[in-house]
């Protein structure tokens, strides 16, 4: 834990509760893992080596009051055979509101993604930036394909960055895109569990053949893949 | 671009300028030279020049940035420096056409731009534009597989032992901290602290006591009305992106290379463009274009006379009345642009030991 947050630790005032968030990563409702052979919506084989993603902007608000918290940075998720990053704290939060309505960002907001200068989570020295232009990588998945009634595994890979491709998605009950509303405790924590579904990154609203689209480095076919991963979470709290 | 200083941006800098000379806080060498322009009066005939308050220049950045710069632990295999390609010597460009120096001995796609009056460069870096910041631009040479292949966190943790970095950081940056952050911003520094504005034309103009030949005048006279509206100010570049007409197609082979400033704007309008460069020490830049394909100033003029190529984005201001592109220009009227454009030559600059490689005496 860095002095940061230890000092956060010991400066929380009872009245306030800690936002953890902990991804949780399926496909199609059951455990994910890595190098596993799933099959994906056009029928395609495919096993994942490697999986990352920001997430930023996390804010919660009470939709009747108007009332919110918000967090500003940016998490960097990451599952691979090196490193595995699922659960990150973003802050201490007002017991006395319930919130009814999570909004967080799927990549890296404009004003971060225009320079890379930057620590912690956006250091580039964790890998997720693009050399040819100035940005980060927003949502990164490598692994093998392999089309039907072939025997042949090939290399995919899907790195996709750029503004245009930052997906801010809304969480509530309404959209059915969030359990029960979230509540704090002073001084517990509470888990927003996050969960991901691997396969709809192949699946809606575009479905992806893999045949045809098995590599974006830049501009060219990354908004079909930022489009469907944007349709890939949901939020659970549980007490 | 705005010729007239704006006064509360103009004090920005010059506080921000007078810091980076004259507040001392160290015995590096910088502190024996005096800096041809003190930062408190920037070249009467520049532009103003943007504040930079997310990296405010410091004597000791400035420095550390140097070193870093001419240090060859910014590559993998500790053997190449940024001052590998970008040479002091020849206005921090190499010579040559593509180099293929780097870590997996490729010959890289474009020409090793020239590094100089950086701090003017508001509108992208790289031929291309992808690069938005110098910030940010140096991640890419330092990490790329066909440059300098390091790795970012590696070459944090080797500087932690390497010369006195640990004591330069410390002074450069209020965190301290030798990270990929400080490397990043002491790069910026120094790149932005390489200016060349004392060639013969730059003292003709601020009317210290140099004069231009007949020749000279007849060039500048026909470099005003032929090559003015993309080389302009006395920056002698728009910082825009066009396509002068190289080339009529444009591969979409590796990665749309070829796409110029439309790879990164992704904009087909934009498709062939590059950014206008700079013409100062341009007889001293050679080769030429954003692939070094044109050897002299010959070619380059005979290229604007008769060797355009019409492409959809090919830039509209060299169309002529026939309908054909190009600039007409007679044998005698190149003779005197080219003369002209021997007089950007800032000998100064070659002189500037603030600018030099450390690692070299």
């Amino acid at each position: 834990m860095d002095d940061h947050k230890k000092d956060s630790l010991r400066s929380t005032p009872s009245h306030k509760g800690l936002l953890r968030v902990e991804i949780k990563l399926v496909n199609e409702e059951l455990p994910f893992s890595l190098q596993t052979e799933y099959k994906n919506a056009n029928g395609d084989f495919y096993k994942v080596g490697t999986l990352m993603f920001y997430l930023s902007k996390i804010q919660l608000f009470n939709s009747l009051t108007g009332e919110s918290f918000q967090d500003s940075k940016s998490y960097l998720i990451e599952k691979s055979l090196n490193r595995t990053r699922l659960t990150f704290d973003v802050g201490w939060v007002d017991t006395s509101v319930v919130f009814d309505v999570l909004t967080l960002g799927i990549g890296v907001d404009s004003l971060q993604n225009s320079r890379l200068d930057h620590k912690g989570e956006l250091d580039p020295a964790l890998g997720m930036f693009w050399d040819w232009v100035t940005g980060y990588k927003f949502f990164l998945i490598e692994g093998n394909y392999r089309i039907q009634n072939t025997s042949s595994w090939q290399f995919f890979e899907y790195h996709i960055g750029l503004n245009p491709n930052y997906r801010i998605q809304r969480f509530d009950m309404v959209n059915r895109k969030l359990n029960q509303p979230i509540k704090f405790r002073g001084g517990k924590t509470t888990t927003l569990i996050l969960e991901f579904d691997v396969a709809e990154i192949f699946k809606n609203p575009h479905t992806i053949d893999m045949s045809a689209v098995h590599s974006i480095h830049d501009w060219k076919d990354s908004y079909l893949i930022a489009d469907n991963y944007a349709n890939g979470f949901r939020a659970f709290v549980f007490y | 671009m705005k010729t007239k200083p704006f006064l509360g941006q103009g004090c920005v800098i010059a506080m921000m300028l007078l810091c980076l000379f004259s507040c001392e806080k160290s015995d590096t060498p910088l502190a024996a030279y005096k800096y041809p322009f003190s930062w408190e009066s920037l070249p009467k005939n520049f532009p103003l020049v943007a504040p930079f308050p997310d990296n405010p220049q410091t004597k000791e950045g400035v420095e550390l940035g140097r070193m870093l710069f001419f240090d060859v632990a910014l590559s993998g295999a500790n053997d190449i420096s940024c001052g590998s390609c970008h040479q002091p010597e020849k206005y921090f460009s190499d010579g040559i056409p593509r180099t293929n120096i780097g870590a997996d001995k490729s010959t890289l796609h474009r020409h090793t731009p020239v590094i100089f009056n950086m701090a003017w460069q508001n509108n992208g870096l790289f031929w291309d534009g992808g690069a938005r910041n110098l910030e940010s631009l140096s991640v890419a040479p330092i990490t790329s597989i066909h440059e300098m292949n390091q790795d970012l966190k590696q070459l944090s943790s080797e500087l932690q032992n390497r010369y006195d970095y640990k004591e330069r950081f410390e002074r450069a940056f209020p965190d301290k901290k030798i990270s990929t952050q400080n490397i990043l911003r002491a790069l910026a520094q120094y790149q932005r602290a390489i200016i060349s504005a004392n060639s013969r034309y730059d003292k003709f103009v601020r009317n210290e006591g140099e004069r231009l030949s007949a020749l000279e005048l007849k060039g500048l006279h026909f470099f005003e009305q032929h090559c003015r509206r993309c080389h302009s100010t006395d920056l002698f570049t728009d910082t825009q992106f066009h396509n002068n007409g190289l080339d009529s197609v444009f591969s979409e082979e590796h990665e749309r290379i070829a796409f110029g400033h439309g790879r990164v704007s992704f904009d087909s309008k934009d498709i062939g463009k590059y950014k206008t460069p700079s013409l100062r020490n341009v007889a001293r830049t050679a080769p030429y274009m954003h692939d070094g394909r044109f050897s002299t100033l010959q070619e380059v003029l005979q290229h604007y006379v008769n060797g355009m190529k019409y492409s959809p984005t090919i830039d509209e201001g060299f169309r002529r009345a026939d309908g054909t592109y190009g600039i007409a220009l007679s044998k005698e009227e190149q003779e005197a642009i080219i003369a002209f454009l021997h007089t950007l030559t800032d000998e100064d600059f070659l002189k500037n030991p603030l600018i030099q490689n450390p690692f070299k005496h």
